[in-house]
């Protein structure tokens, strides 16, 4: 089948004062109808930016440029700003970490959901608002009519980000981008709210990108992983493959940090990975996990070839997994 | 984004106090406008004594000497004289001096006003907050440049009165700014760190909240002073302000006003001077303002 | 970390029926109503504790540790340390004794200030040693938390997240105080960096000794890190048991949900279905009766009514109607055995 999005080589440069910074440098993506691909990384990996991207706004000095980035066949990149705008919103929408900050605090939720409709399709208020109605109720809000006439702030934390769903439900997208769409709520509402955004999707036949940084997350509701370290994917595949072997030594670091109930030891001292997250402003060249990696060895200075783990299941990585020794580089930094 | 702060290594991350003076260097407004204020300072405490004339001596045979650069202009009188035959010079260079001391005795007199009300109104609140509030809505319904006139015209004008007048009627702007940025460090987490270790409400107030607050005291200050300027040449030239034969840059506007179609010099000089001294000091806070900015994110 | 601390005859650290009531004015023509952000809350830690506090943001987590920090004043109930009630001693007093370290370390960390200035304020607000010491001190403390000397003259603005948070806990450790409150203290940094500073309080914790209160909405951190662990719901201690316990087996409705909601990076176990419907309640307007019954799902006629009692086990405690008939006789019987003997009450 042909994928839904298939991005290929997608590099964001951002001008920054001593050089360019490269945020995200040539990554490949594809997702398809109805597929949930998980992208995860630490704070600045570039993942957001990723996200951003794909949908075009990216910050008016961020540089983007890709092989390719095509939606259902069509190149994003030769698509003038409205046929782009009117892309996004019907056809791919987005979802982001805050609630509060993406909904306009001057505007009635009922308001915002209808003004999304009527931006899309050509069709009547009453129509618009019987749809906001269906959506907020498909969502899981209660009295779903007067809560129209409700402001942002009159709502939490967990019943704002069900507007933002089901705002980006509105125009039924194929594809949905959501960026740490739960990390701004209490755990049980993270779950409740997951569990929302699996359910349409599996009932509408949508394509999902979830952006975050938990690997909880990622192990529950993902079918494909891309893990992103330094602006690169190091490890992709299916979930399964990835959790039950995980092949990039930034990937089994970053599991071995999260205590798991049940598995972990209480008290136990976890697992780290030493020093800092490399400066990507200037020329990066090699692996740029090297000067954190137990394995890192002199070739590592050259840029890391893909390996195959199995069918689907890829990293980035001069040695496959047996082939790996504790490192004799001299410099590591440890303990920060 | 994040990833530009907390990926870079700490070696090449300078110090706050270095990084600010890095990018206010490479500002463009701060390096003329502080290039400028400088060039006016330096003139008003030295230009004085270096010319031959006095700002008060007048010499009834040579009034009305046009400036250098026109016809029957000499070096004697580099910038001309008055109808009173005061060199020009003397009495622009001494004007600036009265100009500074109105603009910085008036912010020192405003901003310890503005400043110890806004901060005490930002970090204590409750009713503390609900009176300053009062009384910066009281002072934001009197009319400026009306009760300056009155109380000038009451009390009678001199360079003390009018800073003192000045003082107590600009307060109001530092105080806003500082109850508003204050309030947003109230609730902060190394106030509320210091809190818990125990330290002194005067020594969260001066060591954790005041120097988080300086880059926007600055910026107000440096308008206000602006505006003080401005004020005193106005109050001056409707002959509220100092009294002559005080060469204040308003004074000397007013005094030209006579001559203006005859020797529209006499004008235009202490004009442009206030307009550089103006425009400096505010290149200066806007600049500080954008220099400031990114860092506090 | 999870083994029992020595019994002292004193708790460290004692909350007795401790509540906090704000008055909140809802709209400007309304009167002003009562918020009880911490209701009755009785606690107690050992010296050596990790008491892990749990529950939903706006539960009344934050203001407890306000609370025990010194930085409010409970409205009723009695704070103690080493069985000493704190009402009338000063926040410096209070200040050696009981230290936090906060979620956001980009907050937490003047930034006009250096590393140096920032670890030895402590030392200088409570003139500990001579000033000259200072610099000893603080790189002493440095080293113990990892941070290399060479970044005392370094901001804050010059450190990795990780970093700072470090400096945060060298601050709150300076003074060598009993008591630390960890107010999500990972809760910000990235994954890689949250296992180093938990490995970092866990050394800290047995080489001084410490006595944590370990707030965190990370249930996976908690039970891997605290040796007892409190469920706070609007407001009230609903269960307190020892951490081993309360995760193998949890008693009340809302401590299972939270345990449920976990997600924990393992392939293959789907999301969780916690049915908590409705969201957390408005605490200026919590619901009668057991203040959960709006969303448990084994809600009966008498919690929609009737507050259930307080029922206690030694120190462990739960707060529902489904455990009452099981343990309220026995609980009242050791209760009034408990008064007559007139020993310190160990809740």
């Amino acid at each position: 089948m042909k994928p839904l999005l298939e991005v290929e080589d997608l590099v964001v440069d951002i001008p920054v004062a001593g050089g360019d910074l490269h945020a995200v440098r040539g990554i490949d993506l594809s997702v398809e109808k109805g597929e949930t691909l998980c992208i995860v990384g630490e704070s600045g990996c570039g993942k957001s930016l990723t996200s951003l991207a794909i949908m075009d706004l990216l910050p008016t000095k961020a540089r983007r440029h890709a092989a390719r980035i095509a939606f259902d066949g069509i190149e994003i990149q030769s698509l003038r700003p409205r046929q782009m705008a009117d892309m996004r919103g019907d056809r791919m929408a987005m979802i982001f970490q805050e609630p509060m900050t993406s909904l306009n605090p001057s505007y009635t939720i009922g308001n915002q959901l209808i003004e999304t409709y009527l931006a899309h399709r050509r069709t009547s208020t009453k129509e618009a608002r019987d749809r906001a109605i269906d959506l907020l109720e498909r969502v899981g809000i209660t009295a779903a009519a007067s809560r129209l006439a409700h402001y942002p702030h009159q709502l939490s934390g967990g019943l704002r980000q069900r507007v933002m769903i089901a705002m980006s439900l509105m125009c039924e997208p194929e594809l949905i981008i959501a960026d740490e769409p739960t990390t701004a709520l209490d755990v049980t509402i993270q779950a409740q709210i997951l569990l929302l955004l699996a359910e349409l999707q599996r009932e509408l036949g949508m394509a999902m990108i979830l952006i975050t940084h938990d690997l909880g997350v990622v192990a529950r509701v993902a079918d494909k992983v891309a893990v992103m370290y330094a602006g690169e994917i190091v490890e992709a595949g299916r979930a399964t493959d990835v959790f039950a072997s995980p092949s990039h030594p930034y990937t089994t670091g970053l599991l071995e940090c999260i205590p798991v109930p049940g598995k972990t030891a209480p008290g136990a001292r976890l697992g780290t990975i030493g020093g800092i997250v490399p400066s990507l402003v200037g020329d990066v060249a090699g692996c740029a996990f090297r000067d954190r990696c137990r394995f890192a060895a002199p070739t590592c200075a050259e840029p890391a070839p893909a390996q195959t783990a199995s069918v689907g299941h890829s990293y980035r990585c001069w040695f496959p997994e047996g082939a790996r020794m504790p490192s004799t580089v001299e410099g590591l930094v440890h303990g920060h | 984004m994040a990833a530009v702060d907390h990926n870079a290594p700490v070696e090449a991350a300078p110090s706050p106090h270095r990084a600010m003076l890095r990018r206010a260097l490479a500002h463009g407004g701060v390096t003329i406008g502080a290039g400028l204020l400088l060039i006016i300072i330096v003139m008003a405490v030295i230009g004085p004594f270096l010319i031959a004339h006095g700002p008060y001596d007048q010499d009834l045979t040579a009034r009305l000497v046009p400036p250098i650069w026109m016809e029957g202009g000499s070096w004697e009188h580099p910038f001309g004289t008055d109808q009173l035959g005061r060199d020009y010079l003397a009495r622009l260079l001494y004007g600036a001096r009265i100009s500074l001391m109105i603009g910085f005795g008036t912010v020192f007199i405003a901003g310890t006003i503005g400043t110890v009300l806004g901060v005490a109104a930002g970090y204590f609140g409750g009713r503390v907050d609900m009176v300053v509030t009062f009384l910066i809505s009281v002072r934001l319904s009197t009319p400026l440049v009306l009760v300056a006139l009155a109380v000038v015209s009451i009390v009678g004008g001199s360079l003390q009165v009018v800073v003192l007048v000045l003082g107590l009627l600009l307060w109001d702007r530092f105080a806003v700014v500082m109850r508003a940025s204050t309030m947003q460090l109230r609730a902060i987490e190394y106030v509320t760190a210091a809190r818990a270790i125990g330290c002194s409400t005067p020594r969260i107030l001066t060591r954790e909240i005041m120097p988080n607050v300086m880059n926007n005291l600055i910026v107000v200050t440096t308008l206000e002073m602006a505006h003080a300027i401005l004020l005193e040449a106005v109050l001056s030239f409707l002959g509220l302000g100092v009294k002559p034969p005080t060469p204040s840059w308003g004074l000397m506007i007013a005094e030209g006003r006579e001559v203006l179609l005859f020797e529209p010099w006499l004008i235009t000089i202490p004009g442009l001077a206030l307009l550089t001294l103006v425009l400096s000091i505010n290149l200066v806070g806007d600049g500080i303002r954008d220099v400031t900015s990114p860092e506090d994110r | 970390m999870v083994t029992d601390p020595p019994t002292t005859a004193h708790p460290v650290l004692e909350l007795r029926a401790v509540s906090k009531v704000y008055r909140v004015q809802t709209t400007m023509f309304n009167r002003p109503r009562d918020l009880r952000a911490v209701d009755d809350v009785s606690l107690q830690l050992h010296r050596g504790d990790v008491l892990g506090l749990v529950g939903e943001s706006g539960c009344g987590k934050s203001t407890l540790s306000r609370l025990l920090l010194g930085l409010e004043a409970p409205t009723s109930g009695e704070v103690l340390i080493d069985g000493k009630p704190m009402t009338g001693t000063s926040i410096r007093d209070r200040a050696r004794r009981i230290q936090p370290i906060f979620q956001d370390p980009y907050a937490s960390l003047n930034p006009r200030k250096t590393v140096a200035d920032i670890i030895a304020l402590p030392l200088r607000v409570h003139s500990i040693g001579e000033r000259s010491d200072d610099a000893k001190r603080v790189t002493e403390m440095m080293d113990r938390v990892g941070l290399p000397a060479r970044m005392l003259l370094n901001y804050p603005n010059q450190l990795s997240g990780g970093q700072r948070q470090r400096v945060a806990i060298a601050r709150a450790l300076v003074m060598r105080p009993e008591i630390i409150i960890c107010d999500e203290p990972t809760s910000a940094l990235d994954v890689s960096v949250q296992s180093q500073i938990l490995n970092l309080l866990m050394d800290l914790h047995d080489e001084f000794g410490l006595t944590y209160l370990f707030i965190s909405h990370d249930l996976s951190v908690v039970q891997h890190i605290a040796s007892r662990v409190a469920v706070m719901y609007l407001g009230r201690i609903i269960e307190a048991r020892k951490s081993t316990q309360l995760f193998a087996d949890p008693l009340h409705p809302y401590s299972k949900a939270l345990l449920d909601s976990v997600l924990t990076p393992e392939i293959g176990m789907g999301l969780p279905e916690t049915n908590l419907g409705a969201t957390f309640p408005n605490p200026i307007d919590p619901p009668p009766g057991c203040a959960f019954h709006p969303r448990c799902g084994h809600a009966m006629q008498r919690c929609h009514k009737e507050r259930p009692p307080t029922l206690r086990e030694g120190s462990d405690r739960v707060e529902c109607w489904l455990h009452d008939d099981l343990e309220a006789e026995q609980t009242r019987a050791v209760d009034a055995q408990r008064s007559t003997a007139a020993t310190p009450d160990t809740v």
